[in-house]
Formats: C-alpha cells, structure tokens, sequence
C-alpha cells in the first residue's frame, strides 16, 4: 500500500531520514514528539514537498508521479489543516460531490448527524471536536484505499477520540484490503488501534513493532541498584534511572521471568516504551 | 476542476455584500448621468475589475489556516488548480460584463434612447483590460503568497510607473516628440482596439497561465 525507502528531507534545523511500510489490512501507527517530523512524512507521502533523495511508492507508484485520479483512492486528514473556515458543511457536499467519483453522500450525511454536526455554521465557528470529526469524515466518505491522518485525535477530549477512533475502525472493517498510516504524539491513543508501530525521533525511526509482540513480550524489569549490577543487560533495551533504582525495558520477558525470578516484572504500556525509548539510556 | 469551481463561488459567496454595493452603486450611477460614455466607462471598469480582482482574493482564502495544503490532498493536479483560477476569473468579469450591459440597456430603455456601438465598446473593453491585470496578479500571489504577492505587485507597478515618469521628463528635456504615438493610436477604430486587446489578454494570460502553473509545481505545500 504504501512503501518509504529511505526519505530525507533536509531543512535548516532539521533533517528527517526514514523508511517504513504499510501494508494492506493494516492500521499502522506512527508516533512521536511534536516536531519529530510525523508531518513531514505525510506531506512527502502526498506529494506536497520533494523528498532530496529516497523512494516513496503510494498504492503502487512513485508519490512524485501521482495524479489527480490516483487521490481518488487516498483519504487524507492533516493537522492544522482543512477546507476554508469561511465554508460550511452544506458547501462542502457539493464540492466533494464534484471533485470524488465514489463520494457516499449518504453515508456522509448520516454520519454529520450522528456527530451533531451544524450543516450551515461555518467551519470556523466549530470547535475542535467537531473539525477533527470533519476532517476524517471527509477523509473516509469516498472509498479511499489507503488513509493517511496526521493527528486526527490532536486536542480531542476522550468522548470525541474515542468516536474518531471507531469511525477509523468501522472503515477497516469494511474492506480487508484497506490500509491507514495514523499518527499521534499520544502513544495510548493508539495502542487499541493499530496493528504495528514506528517511533520517529529527531527525523529518524527509532523502534519498529507489531502491536501484539509490544504487549506481549515488553517488559518493564524494576529493581534496585544491587539487583542492577547483577542484571544480565545482554536483552535490556533502555534503562531509566528512577527513585527505587532502575526501570529497564526488555522485549525478552520470558528470559528474566525465568532467571530472576526475585525481581519486579511489570508489563509496559505503549506510553511507558515510548517514553524509554524516547528518553532512556541505552544498553545493548 | 468543478469541485474547485464550486468552492471558490461558495466563498465568493461571503463577499456577496460587496457585489450588492457593486451592484447598487454602479446602477444608481448609470441610471443618474445625462452624457454617459465616459462615466459609463468608469463604472463599467468599476464593476468589472472589483468582480474580477475577488477571483484574487480566492488564491488568500486557500492559503489562510494552511488551507492550501489540504486542497493538494483532495483529486486535484496543481495545473487544474491554476486553470480554475483564470477560469473563475474569465467568468467573473464576464459576468461583470453582462450586468453592466442590462444596466446601460435599461438606462437607454428608459431614457428612449439608443445603446451606442461607443457605449458598448468602452463596457467591452473593460473584459481583457481586467483579465490582463488579473494574469499579472496570479504569478505575483502563488510565488510570494496572497499578501506579499500584492506588495510585490505594487512594487512591480511603482517601478513601470516610476519608469514612465522618468522617460516623460527624459524626452521632455530632450525635446523628444512623442505625439506621433497619439496620432497613431486615434488612427484606429474601436473594433481594432477591442481586437487588440482581446489579443493581448489572451497572450497575457497564456504567459500568465504558464508562469504560475511552473511556479506552483516547483513550490513545496507545506
């Protein structure tokens, strides 16, 4: 569905140098920092900026050479941005009738009134719920094969991301075939949602996982600075330094359940790797 | 390229105030003059070139809130986008053009007078003048952005002007006569004018067209 080899993009402060995959059937997350570069991967994926060196393939072509008819088939949701504040939702049916072959009018409308959406209040005037409900809606109401949504639970309140996150999920279940490349600065958000994961940091992709190995066999090892020393460090992948002694993060539970058995092992939510791995000192 | 269409007239559709006082002022006017031709002038090139320049003002409503960037996502080349434009704006002044048409037809009804070819002329002339004003605007806008597009514009103007000035008072020095210029252009008639500049707005825009089509392909949405 979608395959980045190896893009750079180089700016004044910052360069970015990543290659990940997204595969059909598969929700894949992409998290990091604000200013990570999350964005920039999803402006090269669309075609918006040029990519200085690197090959990125979208449903089958090179992202520079896609056409018009080929956005059919992206659903795109970006941070910060949308359709003009000074149309309404009323306006935007008769726009996206024109410019999407496949547009379910239906489905849009009835989806605006389950959302409570205003139909004739400029986009301006709603609150920030209410665009991010928008914008995924507009995103998904076109039969898109591949999705890309930067953000789209950025400033949301539980109730509205979690509805977000079920209208994505309802769109997966339709067509096995679909694919969703999503990104949040909130791991949690999530960690019910994708299939795999990449961590971006500083413009480079630190840590890759499919969802299930993550919750099965990463650990957190808490022990104290005596057991520390003791500690084979051969399978730690991130050490943090806390009051009790030291938090380690392992993907090999099994080799420490059975080998320190003294020791505290507690499973590691997505929050908690990401921020190790973001943070932490590493060992291997 | 409809869909564009469509969202531009939706949010022309905000300024439909000013097209009313357009509207109302340009027909209070017309239907006020006793000797027309010129005044029928100013406020044909009034409405028309207010109508047309709102084409402009689409260009910064896209670029507000980083808007630009998400129009790039929907099914639309960037070479559709800058012919939605010039097309948006080809109708507008046309359409400019219509009104002021029935408006000095209904001052003549009234008045039981005559549309003169003259009358009609000056309203036509107004379409290629306002398109040719236009195509210089667009390249400035989708270079430099809505607002520094028309500081840059303004810069471009105070420079032909200043340059103009500069060769009046050059060949006013000089004793350089120019008024054969004058002679040369009253030499010919009013259809040959209007052909001119019709063939001038078209080769205007065509380069216009172009330029911008190369300007937004090389620039990066971000």
């Amino acid at each position: 569905m979608l395959k980045i080899d190896h893009l750079v993009k180089n700016y004044n402060t910052f360069s970015l140098d990543c290659s990940l995959e997204v595969l059909p059937g598969q929700i894949t997350g992409l998290v990091g920092k604000n200013g990570a570069g999350k964005s920039t991967i999803f402006h090269a994926v669309l075609g918006l900026i040029r990519p200085d060196s690197g090959k990125i393939t979208v449903l089958g072509k090179d992202s520079q050479e896609i056409t018009a008819k080929d956005k059919q088939k992206l659903g795109a949701a970006l941070s910060d941005s949308g359709f003009s504040g000074n149309l309404t939702i009323q306006d935007i049916i008769s726009v996206l009738e024109k410019l999407y072959d496949d547009f379910n009018k239906n489905f849009f409308m009835k989806q605006v009134e389950i959302f409570g959406l205003p139909y004739k209040k400029k986009l301006k005037d709603f609150s920030t719920g209410m665009k991010a409900k928008l914008k995924v809606l507009i995103a998904i109401s076109h039969q898109a094969k591949l999705l890309l949504l930067d953000e789209p639970t950025a400033g949301l309140d539980v109730v509205a991301r979690n509805e977000v996150l079920d209208l994505i999920r309802d769109y997966m279940a339709e067509d096995e075939e679909r694919a969703v490349l999503i990104s949040s600065h909130i791991s949690s958000d999530l960690e019910s949602l994708c299939d795999d994961f990449y961590m971006l940091k500083d413009g480079k992709i630190i840590f890759h996982e499919e969802t299930d190995v993550l919750l099965d066999q990463y650990v957190v090892l808490k022990v104290d600075e005596a057991q520390y020393e003791k500690l084979d460090k051969s399978f730690i992948l991130k050490v943090q330094k806390e009051n009790y002694g030291y938090a380690c993060l392992t993907n090999e539970n099994a080799f420490y359940i059975e080998n320190y058995p003294q020791i505290i092992i507690e499973k590691a939510a997505i929050d908690e790797i990401v921020t190790m791995l973001s943070g932490g000192d590493e060992q291997c | 390229m409809l869909g564009l269409f469509i969202k531009d007239l939706k949010l022309l559709k905000a300024q439909k105030k000013l097209f009313m006082l357009v509207g109302i002022v340009t027909a209070v006017v017309l239907f006020n003059i006793q000797d027309g031709t010129e005044m029928i002038g100013f406020m044909a090139g009034y409405m028309v070139f207010v109508v047309t320049m709102a084409a402009t003002s689409t260009i910064g409503c896209d670029e507000a809130d980083h808007g630009t960037v998400f129009l790039f996502t929907l099914p639309v080349s960037r070479k559709e986008y800058v012919l939605e434009k010039y097309g948006l704006a080809v109708a507008g002044s046309a359409a400019a053009v219509c009104i002021v048409t029935v408006l000095v037809y209904l001052v003549s009804v009234v008045r039981g007078s005559q549309l003169m070819a003259e009358q009609l002329f000056i309203i036509l002339i107004m379409m290629p003048l306002a398109l040719i004003l236009f195509s210089l605007m667009v390249p400035f806008q989708l270079r430099f952005g809505a607002e520094k597009g028309r500081m840059m514009l303004l810069g471009a103007y105070g420079a032909v002007f200043g340059g103009l000035y500069i060769l009046k008072n050059f060949t006013e020095k000089w004793n350089v006569d120019l008024s054969w210029i004058g002679q040369k252009i009253e030499r010919y008639s009013q259809g040959t004018w209007t052909i001119v500049a019709v063939v001038a707005a078209l080769a205007v825009m065509l380069v216009s067209y172009f330029a911008s089509v190369r300007i937004l392909n090389k620039k990066e949405i971000d």
